[in-house]
């Protein structure tokens, strides 16, 4: 028992030494911190890259702090980097209001607070940078309409009901889509499901929907994990060749495999690396010149058919 | 006082103790709460279905019924390694944690080139070792389940993102036939996972109905102290148990991540819940000692055929949590109700 006490023990202090964060003397490099909501989802490694390359080519030291889809512990994670004496703060949060508080210290000390990709509702923050999720969620609905002009039947994967990009990404396209909300629409919304924004319950969902719709013209799902869920349901179900259209949103680099696959026709793609390095170029001009940007600013998505 | 249902125990014979009261084998009495025990939950189960076929006949469509078979053998199999934790007396709480990481790291292998056949049966391997872990700080180190379990769920969480870097595998099955094969494949129209699903199932009813092991994990549950001193080796059957539970978990997720092509760092999340639910709605109790597996297994159906007919016949997604909720606590009422 106590040999086995001792050993837990030095492998639980090994572990805090040797993955601690701290700089090695590494002593005038000034230091940003950027939180995460979840780096579980790789798609936004996207963003924090961006933003640990561009920090790091400024000459900053960036700290990255996981949230890991907890929005309860950010707010010690903002005390924190407060504590190691970050210059600035670079944060995309799990909701819009569990770190209001938090942030209000380093608000109140100066401290430049840019909120990417949601935000938070809290005053005094330098600007916040998100993808105009609603515009976007708007031009999938009129690739749509372009790619169908007849109409069809869609089926719709929601991500998490109450954050930002659900309401928007849904709101946008429903908007063109949903006959209720738009006249002119050809289009029938046969179902709905919540994937989550998580691949297992978009897979399940839409391995349900098989099941009880012979005919499904459409499948949008709110991002491209969810969307990668739908189509391997498609395959499962041995429908590949129904001409099911899956659209996706994000950008993620599996999508773009299944596009290239044929299994998803497209994805509506988020300039992430822009985002990411356009939030520490917002910090840096504020610390070395207190330029302030736009309060808010909206990053257009595109088709991902329309670039190459 | 409790009433042994499904258990025989010649060997450590018909009378011991508990709370000063004691207690024999009990007679079939055929009245209603027994009728409940041994029928109710197939009866709601029958009644759940036909309340959802009614509703919508594209529930009993042989592709919807082969597509709630493929879904439930996940929950399936972590819940009949649940049955025999929770028969000691005990509680898993790491198993979601443990189908993470064992996917992951079938994922990893996979991608770098190790075959089906190594890889499937290293990962196994993996599972009954966390469960081994779990098993010998509760067994030997004597500590709560609850907490262990709780701990080691995150601290396997905790490696998978250590190992992916937070990063999913994908693509998996493009290379590796045999691993697909585990959800995308079929004996003779059945699907494959729905094969293990009953193949295990026979196996653990063996081991648990057949074997002094089986005996002991009921024993064990109803009284761990008169087990002890009956001479049974409680410490490495409590372990075994564990290690059943970490090998099932293991086997779920390798259909999971053969079913999504892909390992997901946060996958098997909530796991835990759907499987002691199941467990719970079958009949089995959690304070140990009175169950039986076959009751998890129509457990782990009336869970799948609610996740799925909801679906079927177009309840929103909130409502779906509520109802859930409502058939658990129900089933346990009704459970405490038939057991006084």
């Amino acid at each position: 028992m106590k040999k086995l006490l001792l050993v837990l023990l030095s492998i639980l202090t090994f572990m805090m030494v040797a993955c601690s964060n701290q700089s090695s003397g590494d002593g005038g490099k000034e230091k940003i911190a950027l939180l995460m909501a979840d780096l579980g989802n790789p798609f936004f490694h996207v963003l924090r890259d961006a933003v640990v390359e561009q920090g790091e080519e400024l000459g900053y030291e960036v700290l990255v702090y996981d949230g890991q889809n907890d929005p309860s512990k950010q707010p010690s994670q903002v005390e924190d980097a407060l504590q190691q004496g970050v210059s600035a703060i670079v944060i995309n949060p799990g909701d819009e209001s569990s770190t209001a508080n938090a942030l209000r210290d380093p608000i109140a000390q100066d401290i430049p607070v840019v909120t990417v990709d949601r935000s938070v509702d809290v005053e005094g923050v330098l600007s916040y940078l998100v993808t105009d999720n609603l515009k976007g969620g708007k031009l999938v609905g009129e690739w749509l309409q372009e790619k169908l002009p007849e109409g069809g039947k869609v089926i719709h994967i929601e991500g998490i009901i109450g954050t930002a990009p659900q309401r928007e990404r849904g709101g946008g396209f429903l908007s063109v889509i949903d006959p209720e909300q738009n006249p002119d629409s050809e289009f029938e919304i046969l179902d709905t499901a919540v994937g989550d924004f998580s691949m297992a319950p978009a897979e399940s969902a839409m391995s349900d929907f098989l099941a009880k719709h012979d005919d499904i013209d459409v499948v949008f799902a709110q991002n491209d994990t969810m969307a990668v869920g739908v189509a391997r349901a498609i395959e499962t179900a041995g429908r590949q060749d129904d001409g099911i259209i899956v659209i996706g949103f994000d950008g993620a680099k599996e999508a773009y495999d299944l596009i290239d696959k044929g299994e998803m026709e497209v994805t509506a793609v988020q300039d992430f690396e822009f985002i990411g390095s356009e939030a520490v170029n917002y910090v840096h001009d504020f610390l070395k010149d207190g330029k302030k940007p736009e309060e808010k600013v909206l990053v257009d998505v595109y088709m991902s058919d329309e670039k190459k | 006082m409790l009433q042994w249902e499904g258990y025989k125990m010649a060997n450590l014979g018909n009378i011991y103790r508990k709370n000063g009261t004691v207690h024999g084998e009990s007679e079939e009495k055929a009245n209603l709460s027994n009728i409940y025990r041994k029928y109710g939950t197939v009866i709601a189960l029958f009644v759940l279905v036909l309340i959802i076929s009614i509703m919508n006949s594209k529930f009993l469509s042989m592709y919807n019924i082969l597509n709630v078979f493929r879904q439930v053998s996940i929950n399936g199999l972590i819940a009949f390694g649940m049955t025999f934790v929770i028969l000691t007396g005990g509680i898993d709480l790491s198993v979601g944690a443990i189908l993470a990481l064992t996917g992951m790291v079938l994922g990893l292998m996979v991608a770098s080139g190790t075959p089906d056949l190594i890889a499937i049966p290293l990962v196994l391997l993996l599972g009954a070792l966390l469960g081994w872990f779990n098993g010998v700080l509760i067994s030997k180190v004597k500590l709560q389940a609850f907490i262990v379990t709780l701990a080691t769920m995150t601290m396997f969480s905790g490696i998978t993102m250590i190992i992916s870097d937070g990063i999913p595998a994908m693509g998996i099955t493009e290379n590796s036939p045999i691993l697909n094969f585990f959800s995308q494949g079929d004996i003779l129209g059945i699907p494959f996972p729905m094969i293990i699903l009953l193949v295990v199932f026979a196996l653990l009813l063996i081991i648990l109905q057949k074997t002094v092991f089986g005996r002991g994990v009921y024993a064990i549950g109803g009284n761990e102290e008169v087990a002890r001193l009956s001479s049974l080796p409680t410490d490495r059957i409590k372990t075994s148990v564990y290690i059943i539970s970490g090998v099932m978990s293991a086997l779920a997720g390798v259909i999971l991540t053969s079913r999504l092509s892909s390992s997901q760092p946060t996958a098997g999340a909530g796991f835990e819940l759907d499987a002691i639910a199941a467990v719970v709605i079958g009949g089995t109790s959690l304070a140990g000692g009175k169950g039986r597996l076959f009751g998890t297994l129509i457990g782990v159906l009336i869970i799948g055929v609610l996740n799925n007919g909801l679906n079927i016949i177009g309840v929103s997604a909130f409502y779906q949590q509520f109802i859930k909720g409502l058939v658990i606590l129900l089933a346990v009422i009704l459970d405490r109700k038939s057991s006084r």
